[in-house]
């Protein structure tokens, strides 16, 4: 009996020296991702276009059961923000599956995305620019690899100029929610 | 007084002065009206001196004689001015024992009860369509006198001439120029994310005169006057991404110099005012830093770096490009010489170095320095050293020289607003810049035209 706990506390600390970079991105910043979409007008377009194209995968899916399961890549697809570690450009692997999510549904589509690069506010405003783009890039290099092609795909950077809904003021749990790429489908 | 001519002139056109004096005083209830008419978007800013010097200067400055109605207040304007930079402890105007005008004869031993060092007196006259502003700076311990000048003002520039006068005074008494009569650009953000509201503002050094000179809902940053003071150079997100405009300030005439790629940044003047350095993406999304001819739109290449390269500042004499690069692993402030050749690094310590400006006589760095988590302004020599850190933090950026080389304005952050503020590099005099309207943030600091 003694030895379970101890074992899982090993085990725990494996998997999170596996992956140092997922405590950086608090978790209800990552679920925050899909609810606050709608809040923006553009992104509320957006959504409209992934419930489109969500319609079409499933009718265009050959593999499609009989009995309605959980659509895995639907739940992905469904989240269009990625976060970043400060100073940051690594896509981090709980965001991986995300993005390549993305890049499977635009592979071989006409559908469009336009990644926003966003920092926090610290530093220097221009430095952030560069740093804004430079994760959008990050986003597209992986989109292209999940099959989209260059020209679906365009980068823009805000910089810190355009904080998150509620990434507004000061600390980590704000600026958290600043880092990142937002992926927005054009209509 | 030398000469009885001028004087005598002045007696002959006294009508014709009369009638200057009744337009000039027009034109200032009209520009009062526009003022007020504009200024429920313009919160006027607030300024606070947040820390003198330790060892500043005793003056009086006696009130400007003839200096009537609702013309500005010129001895107040000077004293506002000697106080703010924190070199000056101007005696209270309550304490004064007399208030002589120039050329009126000064009781040395009251001046010295009152243990001033020296004393500024004026006079205001209507001259033409505007004012003229005679002043006399006395030591009091000699009883010599230091200036005795007359200015020339616009009707409306009586205010920008008592920002001279204290630029005058700053110099004889400390042998460093003044640079009270000059502007501040800055923006100025109102609203919560998403919804934003972003306004570009010109105002005097003193906060005064603010004048929003574009408005947007998109981001606006980045601005830098020409070295003329007469256009300003800015980015702009309208349309949805990043371009770089300049603006004439006289007729607002805007036009837009470049919208490459995915970004266009960081606009800086070289010393000629002729060509623009900038931060611009390649498609790959590479920043590097472009030098962009404005008479014919024609861009060259600085640098060549997979690097983020980016807020590059021409040196003083317009030979070399200081800029931001991250090339090394982190951000550090490199020097690129126009004439070719690898990019040298120039900061050396620290983690984050970032946002280079040059003083006027090229001496010194100003830039955003990491500290224990925080970012402040730092200033490095050039000759040699690290960064000295001149604020607190936690999060001050975007550092500007004022032109005279002695005073940076920074953004920064107070009670969870976004505020300007000032800091005197050698005195550590401090001032902060705010309203309760705006976030303000992305200063920059021009001459006057």
């Amino acid at each position: 009996m003694k030895k379970l706990p101890l074992l899982a506390l090993v085990a725990t600390t494996v998997l999170l020296a596996g992956c140092p970079k997922k405590p950086t991105t608090p978790p209800d910043a990552a679920a925050n991702s899909g609810a606050a979409v709608p809040t923006q007008p553009a992104a509320g377009a957006a959504t409209a276009a992934n419930d489109t194209a969500n319609a079409q995968a499933q009718d265009t899916s050959a593999l499609t059961p009989a009995q309605p399961l959980p659509d895995p890549e639907a739940a992905l697809v469904a989240r269009t923000v990625v976060y970043f570690a400060l100073d940051s450009d690594v896509i981090g692997e709980e965001f991986t599956s995300v993005v390549a999510a993305h890049g499977k549904r635009l592979a071989g589509g006409t559908a469009h995305v336009r990644l926003e690069g966003h920092t926090d506010e610290r530093g220097s405003d221009s430095y952030n620019n560069a740093l804004g783009l430079r994760r959008a890039e990050a986003v597209k290099k992986a989109l292209k690899l999940a099959g989209a092609q260059d020209a679906q795909v365009e980068t823009v950077s805000f910089g810190e100029q355009k904080p998150a809904a509620g990434g507004e003021g000061e600390g980590e749990e704000a600026w958290a929610k600043n880092r990142r790429v937002e992926i927005v489908y054009l209509p | 007084m030398n000469d009885p001519m001028p004087f005598l002139k002045a007696c002959l056109q006294t009508r014709a002065a009369i009638a200057g004096w009744r337009h000039a005083l027009a034109g200032a209830v009209l520009v009062v009206v526009a003022l007020l008419l504009a200024s429920p978007a313009h919160a006027q800013l607030v300024v606070q001196i947040t820390r003198g010097s330790s060892a500043p200067l005793p003056i009086a400055v006696v009130p400007f004689a003839g200096n009537l109605g609702p013309a500005t207040d010129v001895a107040a304007v000077v004293t506002a001015d000697l106080e703010r930079s924190g070199r000056f402890a101007v005696l209270p105007r309550t304490d004064l024992l007399a208030t002589p005008a120039p050329g009126e004869p000064m009781l040395w031993a009251d001046w010295r009860r009152l243990a001033v060092n020296h004393v500024l007196v004026g006079r205001v006259r209507a001259a033409g369509a505007g004012f003229a502003v005679d002043y006399e700076l006395y030591s009091v311990t000699t009883g010599e006198r230091l200036l005795g000048q007359t200015l020339a003002t616009s009707p409306t520039g009586l205010r920008t001439g008592a920002h001279r006068v204290a630029d005058a005074v700053y110099e004889k008494l400390l042998g460093v120029p003044g640079s009270f009569a000059s502007r501040l650009a800055y923006v100025a953000v109102e609203g919560r994310a998403p919804q934003q509201k972003f306004r570009l503002v010109v105002a005097d050094a003193d906060g005064e005169n603010a004048a929003t000179v574009l408005t947007s809902a998109q981001p606006l940053m980045a601005p830098a006057f020409s070295p003329d003071g007469t256009r300003l150079a800015y980015v702009s997100f309208e349309g949805g991404r990043s371009a770089v405009w300049v603006q004439a300030l006289r007729t607002g005439e805007r036009q837009r110099v470049s919208a490459r790629g995915g970004l266009n940044d960081a606009p800086a003047w070289s010393p000629d005012g002729t060509q623009l350095a900038l931060a611009i993406a390649s498609t790959d999304g590479n920043v590097d830093i472009w030098l962009l001819s404005l008479a014919d739109n024609r861009l060259t290449r600085v640098t060549e770096d997979p690097a983020i390269d980016t807020e590059p500042v021409f040196s003083p004499d317009g030979q070399s490009l200081y800029f931001t690069s991250d090339r090394g692993g982190r951000a550090q402030i490199y020097r690129a010489s126009l004439a070719g050749g690898r990019p040298q690094r120039v900061t050396f310590d620290g983690s984050y170095n970032a946002r280079p400006r040059v003083s006027a006589d090229g001496s010194r760095l100003a830039l955003v320095t990491s500290v224990a988590g925080g970012y402040r302004i730092g200033v490095q020599e050039l000759a040699g050293g690290a960064p000295r850190a001149v604020t607190e933090g936690p999060n001050d950026e975007s550092p500007a020289f004022a032109p005279n080389g002695q005073w940076l304005v920074f953004a920064a952050r107070r009670g969870g607003r976004g505020v300007l503020a000032t800091v005197a590099i050698d005195s550590g005099a401090r001032t902060v810049l705010s309203t309760n309207a705006a976030d303000i943030r992305s200063p920059t600091w021009g001459r006057l035209p």
